[in-house]
């Protein structure tokens, strides 16, 4: 018997659906689930024992150990490098490995490389005469590695082949799990001007005869092997910087004894390569947490450049659980340093510029390195490495370990704008910033680019903020990437796009995901969950090789702030924000129900709003709205109310009771893809305004529009969207009711 | 700057990303058809403007700082007008000043076209830049008719037309 009750409950409850399907015409498709607060399981890898789902590295991660012992020497004369290097290579793998890849960065620049033939060209409109002879004419710079040998262990020449810029060395048996093994190799190339040739390094020459170096992919480097892309190969097309393998080096680098030099690591010889005045101010320097100390004068820097020392002198450094190695020296070098105190230890911050960088330089580059340090440290870990060094060479902006090249040089007469100094300033703080990521939180450049310039980006912008208040911050603030993402789509990828192939790099790789991560801490997350997150985010993976998945768990993983729908929508797609104000309808309560009024039926689910008696809300736009019903509401006037709340409540209750006088239905509209919080400023008629905010989470039904009420106090005169454009808004026209006639720029 | 062109593009091919400046200047051209005109918005870096006059006419100018001049702002005029052209329905327009104002370091200027009930085409040519900067996007944002547009212009593309 009971189940027969049950059939015709059944039948009861589907019968009208039955009918509207058969009056329906087109019949809709299904589909997947597309709700933008789905989670990002079509996104992410599957997490597993090297990466966890946490976002943390997982009980079976490894990482891939290589040590070097370098010797270079530098030719002035004819701006050639020559090297040799013994790498030890650790395969902690479980795996073993049948080959070994090397990056050739150089070879960018050889005759042969295939960067060039990859872009288009097309004919000038115009060219200077020095422009066509070099483009037409002259033959192209000699650039790219000239390999001596490849030996192994006891000095047999192993097998290799070159591809473009990556190396392969073919093993006679696997690299076992655990096993080292040595590799010697011999090269020296041509250095470039990259004033006229570019890349990220090279010599800048001067019109007094000297250069000033800038030494950084100098050797043959091992390429990232790893859980995640095996051989980390892809060639080196000149976007995608680098994936590279923490360890040990030992650099000894010889040039004209007349040349004042830095380079990642910690100086051996100190004393063999300073005057003992010199020495003396250095010591001093150690000591001086509060500003800078000379160490090479610009008199001393300005006597050496006209020496052209025959002579040579040998620099050695060692360098612990760095990625890289890089080196700057000229006998153009004015040297300045001061130290820097953290909790537990102390670095120090260094600048190397010539006589042209002055009086810029002296007053601001090492107070601007000790600055970024502080700052950077308090966002994620206490700097690790003894040193920082900013190097002046102009129009670079390039860093490695404990070293970057940095723009920006006065006048001629030693005057500079504003512009010029936070221009000088800002590059200092990114560069120097590099050192967090992607030099110790060690992401895969070649792959994402974002993951160190995105995050470096945004800590930058807050260190420029503490560094001066006045700093103009142009990646950061939401309103400042509108102009990108408001644009063409057709100009557009999303940040999830691999290094070679963004189009808009600055935009994309740089400003977008900075934005990204200021909105996260300013208006989705709040400082305190934002901080500890990513601070996490650096300790799990500080001196390893984190992925974005890594990133994307730990974020969210830390502080229980569901982000999926945020990394999915800013970071995979190319949408825009756009809310905006569609309605807004006020309310007034009446004791007289409307003309045709029906009573909703009085249901379990409804029984305590729908029961009893009824009070009435009637809109203004609605036929039964009387002029005389625009006021306050008074309770004393709607009987029914008056009525429930004199018998149900003392008077003790009564006064706590809230007195609402305005009764708004606001209707939001959402043009954009992206969902976003709804933030919502109300302006009262006498001057005062709060805002509300609503979660994204609120477009979760409705992904193109919603409801809110506002029940006040006080009459509203004006409401807001994003007042402070916290969301990157692209259309704040829509923002505002009642529609501000904007006064015209025009007129 | 002219003399250098060659040696900015071979730069650019092999140049680093270490750090990357914007190099993207934006013009929203938006038609009243009440008010009868095209109105222009210009959003440029102001230092990328100052550099773009000393290389064009070398003249040192001082727009966005507190020492700027009428006559910077005349040049700056002078260079817009020589570096960006509208056709209106197949007719060269030239635009007026209206006013200009720093936001950060973006100098938006003001511009408008009179005496435009209609448009049925809009050809611009844009070089704003293109010569000190060979990476220099030009990002042309038009809104007209009801519909929103845009073009993305560039040292090897100059120009475009939206209908
Ligand atoms: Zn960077």
């Amino acid at each position: 018997m009971k189940k027969h009750i049950l059939f015709i409950w059944l039948f009861i409850a589907i019968t009208p659906s039955i009918i509207a399907q058969e009056t329906s015409k087109a019949k809709e498709k299904g589909h997947t689930d597309q709700n933008k607060f789905r989670q990002m399981y079509d996104l992410l890898a599957t997490p597993n024992s090297y990466r966890t789902a946490s976002g943390a590295p997982g009980p079976d991660y490894y990482q891939q150990q290589a040590d070097y012992k370098i010797d270079i020497e530098l030719d002035d004369k004819n701006t050639k490098l020559y090297g040799t290097e013994t790498i030890t290579y650790t395969n902690n793998a479980k795996e073993s490995l049948d080959y070994l890849w090397l990056q050739l960065d150089q070879n960018i620049a050889a005759r042969t490389s295939k960067t060039p033939l990859v872009d288009n060209s097309k004919i000038d409109p115009s060219i200077s005469a020095a422009g066509f002879s070099r483009k037409y004419l002259e033959a192209k710079f000699d650039g790219g590695f000239k390999l001596d040998y490849v030996k192994d262990a006891k000095g047999n020449p192993m097998s290799y082949t070159v591809n473009e810029t990556m190396m392969r060395i073919n093993l006679d048996k696997p690299l076992q799990h655990g096993e080292k093994i040595v590799l010697n190799i011999k090269w020296n190339y041509n250095i470039n001007n990259y004033m006229i040739d570019g890349g990220r390094s090279g010599y800048e020459h001067f019109k007094d005869g000297n250069n000033l170096y800038i030494l950084a992919q100098f050797y043959p480097r091992m390429a990232v092997y790893n859980d995640v892309e095996g051989w980390q190969n892809m060639q080196f097309w000149g976007a995608g910087e680098f994936a590279l393998t923490f360890g040990n080096y030992e650099v000894n680098i010889t040039v004209p004894a007349d040349h004042i030099m830095e380079a990642t690591g910690v100086l051996q010889n100190r004393s063999e390569v300073f005057t003992p005045e010199q020495l003396k101010r250095y010591n001093q320097a150690e000591n001086s947490f509060d500003k800078p100390v000379i160490i090479v004068t610009q008199a001393e820097a300005m006597a050496a450049e006209k020496g052209f020392s025959a002579k040579k002198k040998t620099w050695r450094y060692k360098a612990e659980n760095v990625r890289d190695f890089a080196i700057s020296t000229s006998r153009k070098f004015i040297m300045d340093a001061m130290a820097v105190q953290f909790e537990t230890k102390k670095a120090m911050a260094i600048s190397l510029y010539p006589k042209e960088g002055n009086p810029l330089w002296e007053t601001y580059s090492t107070r601007a390195v000790a600055h970024t340090l502080k700052s950077y440290s308090s966002h994620t870990f206490e700097y690790p490495y003894p040193k920082a060094v900013s190097v002046n060479a102009q129009d670079q902006g390039m860093e490695y370990p404990m070293i970057c090249w940095n723009f920006g040089r006065p006048q001629e007469d030693g005057t500079y704008t504003d512009r010029v100094k936070y221009g000088m300033l800002g590059v200092i703080i990114h560069e120097v910033g590099h050192n967090y990521f992607p030099m110790i939180v060690n992401s895969d450049e070649r792959q994402w680019t974002w993951m160190d310039e995105g995050l470096n980006t945004f800590l930058q912008s807050l260190a420029q903020a503490t560094f001066d208040p006045k700093f103009p911050i142009d990646r950061g603030p939401a309103k400042n990437i509108v102009p990108y993402m408001s644009g063409d789509q057709s100009k557009l990828e999303p940040i999830m796009t691999n290094s070679e192939s963004i189009s808009q790099f600055g935009n994309n790789a740089y400003g977008k995901p900075a934005t990204a991560l200021n909105i996260l801490r300013e208006t989705i997350m709040g400082h305190d969950l934002f901080d500890y997150a990513f601070k996490t985010y650096a300790n799990r993976w500080k001196f390893k090789h984190p992925t974005p998945e890594d990133f994307f768990r730990t974020m969210e993983d830390a502080s229980a702030v569901d982000l999926d729908w945020f990394f999915r929508g800013w970071f995979y797609t190319t949408d825009y924000t756009d809310i905006g104000i569609k309605e807004v309808k006020q309310f007034f309560v009446s004791n007289d129900p409307p003309k045709d009024f029906k009573a909703p039926e009085v249901t379990r689910r409804n029984r305590l709003k729908a029961s009893g008696p009824l009070v009435y809300m009637i809109a203004n736009d609605s036929p039964d709205f009387k002029p005389e019903m625009n006021k306050p509401l008074d309770i004393k006037s709607v009987t029914a109310l008056d009525e429930f709340i004199q018998t149900k409540f003392t008077a003790e209750e009564k006064a706590k009771l809230d007195s609402p006088k305005y009764f708004y239905q606001v209707t939001f509209n959402k043009p954009g893809g992206l969902v976003m919080p709804i933030i919502v400023e109300l302006s009262f008629e006498d001057g005062t305004s709060e805002t509300q905010t609503f979660p994204a989470q609120i477009w979760r039904f409705n992904d193109a529009e919603v409801s809110r009420m506002f029940a006040t106090k006080k009459p509203i005169a004006k409401i807001t969207v994003d007042p402070k454009l916290e969301t990157a808004d692209i259309d704040t026209t829509n923002n505002v009711w009642p529609k501000a006639e904007v006064k015209s720029k025009f007129d | 700057m002219r003399k250098t062109l060659g040696f900015i593009i071979i730069f650019v091919v092999l140049s680093g990303f270490g750090w990357h400046k914007f190099y993207v200047s934006i013009f929203q051209l938006h038609h009243s058809p009440d008010k009868k005109r095209l109105e222009i918005t210009t959003r440029l870096f102001v230092d990328d403007l100052n550099k773009a006059l000393q290389d064009h006419y070398h003249q040192t100018t001082h727009l966005g700082e507190e020492t700027e001049t009428a006559a910077d702002i005349a040049l700056m005029n002078r260079y817009l007008a020589e570096n960006f052209t509208i056709e209106v329905n197949g007719q060269k327009k030239s635009f007026a000043f209206v006013s200009k104002e720093l936001d950060n370091n973006v100098l938006v200027g003001y511009y408008k076209i009179n005496d435009i009930p209609k448009i049925k085409s809009l050809k611009i040519l844009n070089t704003v830049l293109t010569q000190t900067y060979a990476e220099q996007q030009n990002m042309i944002q038009a809104d007209f008719n009801g519909k929103k547009q845009s073009l993305l212009l560039t040292a090897e593309k100059t120009s475009g037309v939206l209908k």
